[in-house]
């Protein structure tokens, strides 16, 4: 658990600053966010949707550096070399993004707050939401850096995931005007639950039960920290 | 300290290490040398946990390298062959966040700057090629393991960082840990090793102490010859001496001297090849190396 902490607060120190992580991880998101507030109507419809995809993108942003550029220099291999659970540095790597997700989120949510004038919002349950959907994106990070074979593709593949789930998960347009097909597939992408989730904290007006959603965020987590374990042992 | 049964290494349809077998002594330095491609790298990452074993066994320090990885790892210090420790971190920070993962005392890493004579504030990557080894060096020993591996440790370094590697290499000899040494330089596999096993195709193909690997040649006397003008028919006709050109010179083999002398001049002679000096010298690892390498 310990060792767990000690990778985390490398990565930190390591990746926080780094120009892929600062661009994809909180420039992307914010301009994209400001882009879409600055031209839409439906502020409070998109609102969650932009939060929760800026979290999105600085996770698995932070998780493909901290993994897949340190595995393609073999900087990876000393966690594997060292006296270490599997889960110690899956672990690790998790808390490592999602700190960073946490805190493109806050930085999403400080520019959008003010220009909805959402003043009265719960922080219990805001944090609740914000730490679970960061907690999901960030397992979901770390299992995709850690199957991605040829680290040279990474963004390619990292945008080819992430950007078919953006227009999946309802963020631009609403979960139940999508065809059938569709919604299904919604269903079945993670993103969708920490959108729903947030958005029911910030406009009480979500499709899905907030029950649901929290309680399939935890089930996200468990599924992908397991899958990332498992990748490793798989490799190594 | 390491036993070796059998150990193989496949990927996907590639052969690359083939049912090799070895011991190596505690307080050894143990070199293994082999050509590019020969499966130094892959034997040094079985044997670290880092790959697959696809068939056979091995135990470091009397535990399973398959079954009792954890303790394996605790046991072994492995220097890759690349440089990877964390560019973006300074020497101090790399080798602090390492201790942590060991769980070694902090202290230590200050030793271990000092005895290195690392520059502790400066990034891993601005550091020169042969800092970078040595820090890489300091990185392994940090937790004080019984048995260290180094894959290539002097591999494209100037003459004066290899010997100052290489001193280092000795030291931790002395100070009491067992050494695995890949490289594909012969001077320095005899210079350091204790024995020596030479792998070939993903085959040991011989093993031994310099001594004994020279008896595997067959042709015992080695001949060194100056000559006017190299011609090939001199390597042609005199085949049996198993020829080889270097430089000016021509190198034969020879399990009688006399033998040799006799063909030698009915050559020069009908060629009218003039000699120029000629020597008979002792054999080195490099020659066992060609010879089992062909
Ligand atoms: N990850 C890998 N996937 C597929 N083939 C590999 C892999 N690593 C090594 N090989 C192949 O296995 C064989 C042995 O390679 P290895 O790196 O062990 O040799 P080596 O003796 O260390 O060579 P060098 O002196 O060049 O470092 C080579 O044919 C190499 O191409
Ligand atoms: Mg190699």
């Amino acid at each position: 658990m310990k060792k767990a902490y000690y990778i985390a607060k490398k990565d930190f120190f390591e990746y926080f600053i780094k120009p892929p992580t600062l661009s994809w991880g909180i420039t992307f998101p914010i301009a994209f966010a400001l882009s879409f507030l600055i031209r839409g109507k439906d502020l409070f419809f998109l609102a969650p949707g932009l939060i929760t995809l800026a979290s999105f993108f600085g996770t698995t942003s932070m998780a493909s550096a901290a993994i897949v550029f340190e595995r393609r220099m073999k900087e990876f291999e000393r966690m594997i070399v060292a006296p270490l659970d599997y889960w110690e540095i899956v672990l690790g790597k998790m808390i490592g993004s999602f700190l960073f997700g946490m805190l493109t989120s806050i930085v999403t949510i400080l520019f959008i707050i003010p220009l909805l004038g959402m003043y009265s919002l719960n922080l219990g349950t805001l944090g609740i939401a914000l730490v679970l959907s960061s907690l999901v994106f960030a397992a979901f990070g770390v299992y995709i850096s850690m199957m991605i074979n040829d680290p040279r593709n990474v963004m390619v593949i990292l945008n080819s995931v992430r950007f078919p789930m953006m227009f999946l998960s309802g963020v631009f347009i609403p979960l139940n005007t999508y065809p059938f097909m569709l919604q299904i597939i919604a269903y079945a992408l993670p993103l969708t639950y920490e959108i729903e989730l947030l958005r029911w904290v910030l406009t009480n007006n979500s499709f899905l039960n907030p029950f649901i959603t929290i309680f399939g965020s935890i089930i996200w987590i468990l599924l992908f920290f397991v899958l990332s374990i498992w990748a490793l042992k798989r490799r190594y | 300290m390491i036993h070796v049964e059998n150990l193989t290494k496949y990927y996907d349809d590639l052969l690359a290490v083939d049912h090799i077998n070895f011991d190596v002594r505690k307080g050894e330095i143990f070199g293994f040398l082999g050509p590019n491609g020969a499966g130094k790298t892959t034997t040094v990452r079985m044997l670290s946990c880092l790959t697959k074993i696809t068939e056979g066994e091995a135990y470091i320090n009397g535990y399973s390298v398959k079954k009792d990885k954890k303790m394996v790892k605790k046991s072994i210090g492995v220097v890759q062959d690349t440089a990877n420790l964390y560019g973006d971190l300074t020497v101090k920070q790399n080798l602090k966040f390492i201790a942590e993962l060991y769980g070694v005392d902090k202290k230590r890493v200050n030793e271990i700057i000092k005895e290195f004579e690392l520059p502790a504030d400066r990034k891993f990557e601005k550091l020169s090629f042969g800092f970078k080894k040595r820090a890489t060096l300091a990185a392994a020993v940090l937790h004080n393991p019984p048995v260290l591996f180094l894959d290539e440790p002097t591999v494209g370094l100037d003459v004066r960082s290899s010997y100052a590697i290489q001193k280092l290499i000795l030291r931790l000899n002395k100070e009491g840990h067992t050494i695995f040494l890949t490289t594909h330089n012969m001077q320095i596999a005899e210079k350091l090793s204790h024995r020596i096993a030479i792998i070939n195709k993903g085959k040991i193909v011989a093993i031994g102490n310099k001594y004994q690997l020279k008896t595997l040649l067959k042709k015992k006397i080695k001949i060194e010859v100056e000559i006017s003008n190299i011609q090939k028919q001199i390597t042609s006709e005199l085949q049996t001496f198993s020829p080889r050109i270097e430089g000016n010179k021509v190198i034969f083999f020879a399990e009688d001297v006399h033998e040799f002398l006799e063909q030698f001049y009915q050559i020069t002679k009908k060629y009218n090849i003039k000699t120029k000096s000629i020597n008979t010298v002792l054999p080195s690892i490099e020659d066992v190396f060609l010879e089992v390498t062909k």
